[in-house]
């Protein structure tokens, strides 16, 4: 006979994440992970200004925050057959490169663990 | 030692000299907005009080509102301000998980019934009975309306817990409530924002920490400190704006200039925050000092007041730099407004007798 067991909440992340695992003499067999918590982001951006999805989808994660928006205006970017000119990329590289610092700074010395 | 610890005694614990503390006291004045008198009390509270029992909850919500508490400007805030108040529970920063989490919820909130501060940090969802969100098997609306029982205090972090935000911005799929709308019989203290400046957080515990009491709020429950006057009114292109120079696009010339981003869309003449006085970051800038327009996030359906790249129509008050001349021209228009109104009146309520002394002209010319 498995024993589960459950760990909700699983603190430290940003989110909210249940994880359960089955171990039969001390190994585990099956594991489920949940994430327990939904906004339903995608039904909220239906219809809006396409210059607005950016704001929107960087809520996805008040940590990683920018890589969010990125990918929000590059998609948008890309259904538009936009070219975003050089000096653009450049800032939007100086952005994710400052937000990578600040995160996993903040991350390894907050009691938060950095595990990239 | 049987009775809880002071902040000044865990300030020794911890290695922090007087003049540490002392510093860091009249820090926390100011950034309570309380007057420079006060230090002395401030002083003396944290040198008695014992610390505060505090569970921080975090719900429908994405940690912004945590991660800018914790870049509170001032060095010592997240040592004196984490470490003492006794921050019991919050999933973001709690060594602990499952159940051991669990139980120092349920051990605070046992220990210290009616004295605890409740921090909440998103919004809870109440669609299809609350399953949009659950915390160890249980509906965030379960787990609210149980620790708002015993809870001194609600602080309403963020514009989640305070308003809605985003995921109740139509068409609100999982029916996201602020915490307002549920606990009716507790005070309740908004720091809204999106996320609340850190200081504005730390400074509104500092009130709650120092004093016992709540702070002086406005009509839609803000601390008056920091949310008493508009983005628009502190900013420092507002003379731009008096003087009628507008950024028309994001790449012309006026942009380069920081001209007023009004006609970009800007939300600062309908938003109340402390952005463009306390500022972001250390106080290093804050949206329009950084090229873009504010969205208004510490305000009410901000997400749904149309798209952010649009101006705003329905702009009200005199700019600052109004001259009489400028107020008399309007009252003129106004006027002659009044005057034409009163002869339309004048024409609807008399046609008859007008009518009846009118010559039929086409009959005359025949």
């Amino acid at each position: 006979m498995a024993n589960r067991i459950v760990v909700d909440p699983v603190t430290r992340i940003e989110g909210h994440l249940r994880i359960e695992v089955e171990v039969e003499d001390g190994r585990v067999v099956d594991a489920f992970s949940s994430g327990t918590m939904v906004r339903g982001f995608e039904l909220i951006l239906k219809g809006r200004d396409p210059r607005d999805a950016w704001a929107f989808t960087e809520r996805a994660c008040g940590v990683c925050t920018t890589v969010h928006a990125l990918a929000s205006v590059r998609a948008v970017e890309n259904a538009l057959g936009i070219v975003a000119p050089p000096n653009a990329d450049l800032i939007r590289n100086l952005m994710f490169c400052a937000q990578y610092c600040r995160t996993t700074r903040c991350t390894s010395t907050t009691s938060t663990r950095w595990t990239g | 030692m049987g009775r809880p610890l002071t902040i000044w005694e865990h300030a020794q614990l911890q290695g922090h000299s007087r003049r540490d503390f002392l510093r860091f006291c009249a820090w926390l004045t100011a950034a309570a907005g309380i007057e420079s008198t006060a230090v002395a009390q401030v002083v003396e509270a944290l040198e008695t009080r014992p610390r505060l029992p505090v569970v921080w909850f975090h719900f429908q919500e994405c940690t912004c509102c945590s991660e800018s508490f914790i870049r509170s400007s001032h060095p010592i805030v997240s040592d004196i301000i984490l470490d003492k108040l006794s921050l019991d529970y919050t999933q973001t920063l709690q060594a602990a998980a499952g159940e051991q989490a669990e139980k120092a919820l349920h051990d605070t909130m046992a220990q210290h019934p009616g004295e605890y501060l409740m921090l909440v940090e998103g919004s809870i969802p109440t669609g299809e009975g609350g399953v949009y969100c659950t915390i160890a098997g249980r509906t965030a609306l379960d787990i609210v309306r149980e620790a708002a029982v015993g809870a001194k205090a609600i602080v309403a972090w963020g514009s989640c817990a305070s308003n809605g935000c985003i995921q109740a911005a139509n068409p609100n799929p999982t029916g996201a409530t602020p915490v307002h709308k549920i606990i009716t019989d507790k005070p309740i203290i908004k720091v809204p924002g999106c996320p609340p400046i850190g200081e504005v957080m730390a400074g509104t515990i500092v009130h709650l920490l120092t004093f016992g009491t709540i702070p002086e709020l406005d009509r839609v429950g803000r601390p008056k400190a920091f949310y008493s006057r508009r983005v628009h009114d502190t900013c420092y292109r507002r003379p731009n704006y008096d003087a009628g120079l507008f950024v028309e696009s994001w790449d012309d010339e006026n942009a380069r200039k920081g001209y007023c981003l009004y006609k970009m869309g800007c939300r600062g003449p309908v938003t109340y925050n402390a952005c463009a006085v306390t500022k972001w970051n250390e106080g290093v800038s804050f949206p329009i000092q950084s090229g873009h327009g504010c969205i208004g996030c510490s305000e009410e359906n901000f997400w749904d007041n149309g798209p952010f790249y649009s101006r705003l129509t329905n702009l009200p008050g005199f700019p600052i730099e109004s001259t009489a001349d400028r107020v008399g021209l309007a009252v003129g228009a106004l006027t002659a407004a009044g005057l034409a109104g009163h002869a339309a009146l004048t024409f609807v309520r008399k046609r008859d007798v007008i009518r009846a002394h009118e010559v039929p002209a086409a009959t005359t010319e025949e």
